[in-house]
């Protein structure tokens, strides 16, 4: 014997359908608002990089005291990579948002390594840059991440510049040419232009760093 | 990332509690309750099958005699099913009652007790009643009330929990007020599928058709509502006939009887799978039954996908404590990034199922009489009760894929 109306059982779903799509709606939206975030923070260090590029151009030659008085480099950048792994974790490696903000965000690493190499070579920046090659299969590479988080804290001398080996973007394949970066050998490192691979301990990478990174540590634990 | 099983039991949960809280609607709306007296006073026994019930048992027959109904009408039927404690001292003082009939027997479990009041009674509605548990005075009234005034072959009570003086009694006492609703919604829809066996009450043809109790895992009285629903018999309920039961203090009982009640829920499920996504009754067959199966599965399943991505998230940890030492548990509030803390969808719809828990225990509460207010036992049902009912849940769905079978106790 039927009581219950075939109405009551629609009314039911389309309920549910109207409870769960606004979960749904609410937590893609606020997913949205994140990546515009992330998105309108990348768009600022390109301005950044552009503007100091633009910078270089005009003058050809800028004085050390002058570029001590500019916000030399993002320094969000480091900021903006942690994000983006929280983003990457949360919506997968393959997420078409993801690989797109990720793709520009080695962009401007690389951009802004490019000009930190420039800077470098007419004054003393007191900056020593990591090109950090890594792959998400790789495990050594999960450790040489986390032991790199630790030291771009500690020592505020370090630039990290972490590249993911598998993404298809020309700028960085062109990269690891002149690197000479091969697949089986990740996680690799370029320290002050230097290559060296694979990651044993914290303590091991330190001591590829120059002692003057090293000295500066403004380490909390 | 969560998946797609995860969303689809999510939304079976969901679905479920939306069609009872349209069901609780429904009833506030056509609720025409009118309280008279009863024309006739059919005669009464209430069977009380006891096994080492103690400490309860004189409490329950006391309550039972204390009832609003004429004593030449009303029987009590104590079946002592071999209790190896003192149960035979604490039925002594209703030895010579004039309305009390006390047998003894062989242990042989609840129906066997049952059975054997049933074979000698001469009453038109029989009755069943736990020994741990106690009536209100005018539950026999309210029950009978509903068999009065419509078809039906057995009436559920509304089952409240006996001083909840514990943690774990006062999470049951909200969850036993889910239940009233259930029992309410699904007698509504004609889709109750137990008579539970505090103090449900049957018409004495229910047995002279279908036979009598079964053992049915231990689960007799799921058993039997199963198979009035095949015979197509109807089961009301009278949310004004009270009872008190006494609900397990710890965890340990809790989980016995739990395990015992689910394990119970999918073995009868095997014999009455006719009735699943069956026409004659949509409600019981395309929902009730289905989703009731679903959410076992679901909080089964639930726990070790939380735990699986837990333990991954405790495995990363190791691995960064292996790396960089204690500094991976270092953690200053002041430098928080707040855009690590965004919620995604299963968060929002975790809370779209709090909520509607929270009104269905409010709407149980109001459908039991009870002052509508968000107690101690709400609070805990919604906060934890979701760690502790997968416990049991995985237990029994384990012990029924592996058919291991159970005990009461």
């Amino acid at each position: 014997m039927n009581r219950t109306s075939p109405r009551t059982y629609v009314i039911a779903l389309l309920i549910t359908v109207a409870i769960f799509g606004t979960a749904l709606f609410v937590g893609n939206k606020i997913s949205g608002i994140r990546i515009s975030q992330l998105q309108s923070i990348q768009d600022q260090i390109a301005i950044d990089i552009l503007s100091l590029e633009t910078q270089f151009e005009l003058l050809s030659q800028v004085s050390c005291e002058d570029l001590a008085d500019t916000p030399l480099l993002s320094r969000e950048l480091g900021s903006l990579g942690d994000r983006l792994q929280t983003t990457e974790l949360r919506l997968g490696t393959n997420d078409a948002e993801v690989v797109q903000l990720k793709e520009q965000y080695s962009l401007l690493q690389i951009k802004d390594n490019l000009l930190l190499t420039r800077v470098a070579e007419q004054c003393d920046t007191g900056i020593t840059p990591i090109l950090y090659f890594y792959t998400n299969d790789c495990e050594d590479c999960t450790r040489a991440g986390y032991a790199l988080t630790k030291l771009r804290k500690d020592l505020p001398g370090l630039r990290v510049y972490s590249f993911d080996y598998d993404l298809d973007l020309p700028a960085l394949k062109t990269l690891i040419a002149i690197h000479d970066v091969l697949r089986e050998d990740l996680p690799t490192f370029i320290i002050d232009g230097e290559s060296s691979t694979g990651f044993t301990t914290l303590d091991e990478l330190t001591q590829r760093l120059p002692e003057f990174v090293t000295a500066t540590s403004t380490e909390e634990i | 990332m969560v998946s797609i099983l995860t969303w689809a039991f999510f939304f079976s949960v969901l679905y479920f509690e939306v069609l009872l809280l349209i069901g609780f609607v429904e009833r506030l709306r056509k609720s025409t309750e009118v309280s008279k007296g009863l024309a006739k006073h059919p005669k009464v026994e209430i069977i009380v099958p006891c096994f080492n019930e103690q400490n309860t048992v004189a409490a329950t027959i006391r309550s039972l005699l204390a009832m609003n109904y004429p004593a030449k009408k009303l029987r009590v039927h104590v079946v002592d099913d071999g209790s190896t404690d003192n149960t035979p001292e604490s039925l002594k003082e209703f030895k010579n009652h004039p309305q009390v009939t006390i047998s003894h027997k062989e242990n042989g479990g609840k129906h066997t007790a049952l059975n054997l009041a049933i074979k000698n009674t001469k009453a038109e509605i029989l009755g069943c009643l736990d020994a741990d548990s106690f009536v209100d005075v005018d539950a026999l009234q309210e029950s009978l009330k509903v068999f009065e005034t419509t078809t039906a072959m057995a009436v559920t009570p509304a089952i409240k929990v006996e001083t909840p003086d514990s943690f774990f009694r006062h999470m049951q006492k909200a969850e036993y007020e889910v239940g009233m609703l259930f029992r309410r919604v699904f007698a509504d829809a004609n889709a109750q599928f137990i008579t539970p066996g505090p103090f449900s009450l049957y018409r004495k043809e229910v047995f002279e058709t279908l036979g009598e109790f079964r053992s049915a895992h231990n689960t007799e009285d799921l058993e039997m509502g199963l198979r009035m629903q095949e015979a197509g018999l109807l089961i009301e309920n009278a949310p004004k006939s009270v009872v008190y039961t006494r609900a397990p203090r710890t965890l340990k009982p809790l989980f016995k009887q739990r395990v015992r009640w689910a394990y119970g829920f999918l073995r009868n499920a095997g014999p009455y799978k006719h009735l699943f996504f069956n026409t004659k009754n949509v409600y019981l067959g395309f929902f009730i039954l289905p989703l009731t199966f679903v959410s076992i599965l679901a909080a089964a399943y639930m726990p070790f996908a939380m735990l699986s991505s837990t333990a991954h998230a405790a495995a990363m940890k190791v691995v960064e404590f292996q790396t960089i030492g204690f500094s991976a548990f270092y953690f200053n509030p002041l430098t928080i990034d707040w855009f690590t803390f965004t919620p995604s969808s299963i968060v929002y719809v975790t809370l779209s199922l709090f909520i509607l828990t929270s009104i269905l225990v409010l709407a149980g509460k109001h459908i039991g009489g009870e002052k509508v207010r968000l107690d101690r036992g709400v609070v805990l049902y919604i906060t934890l009760y979701g760690i502790f009912g997968p416990l049991w849940l995985t237990k029994a769905l384990f012990d029924a894929v592996v058919t291991r079978k159970n005990s009461w106790r």
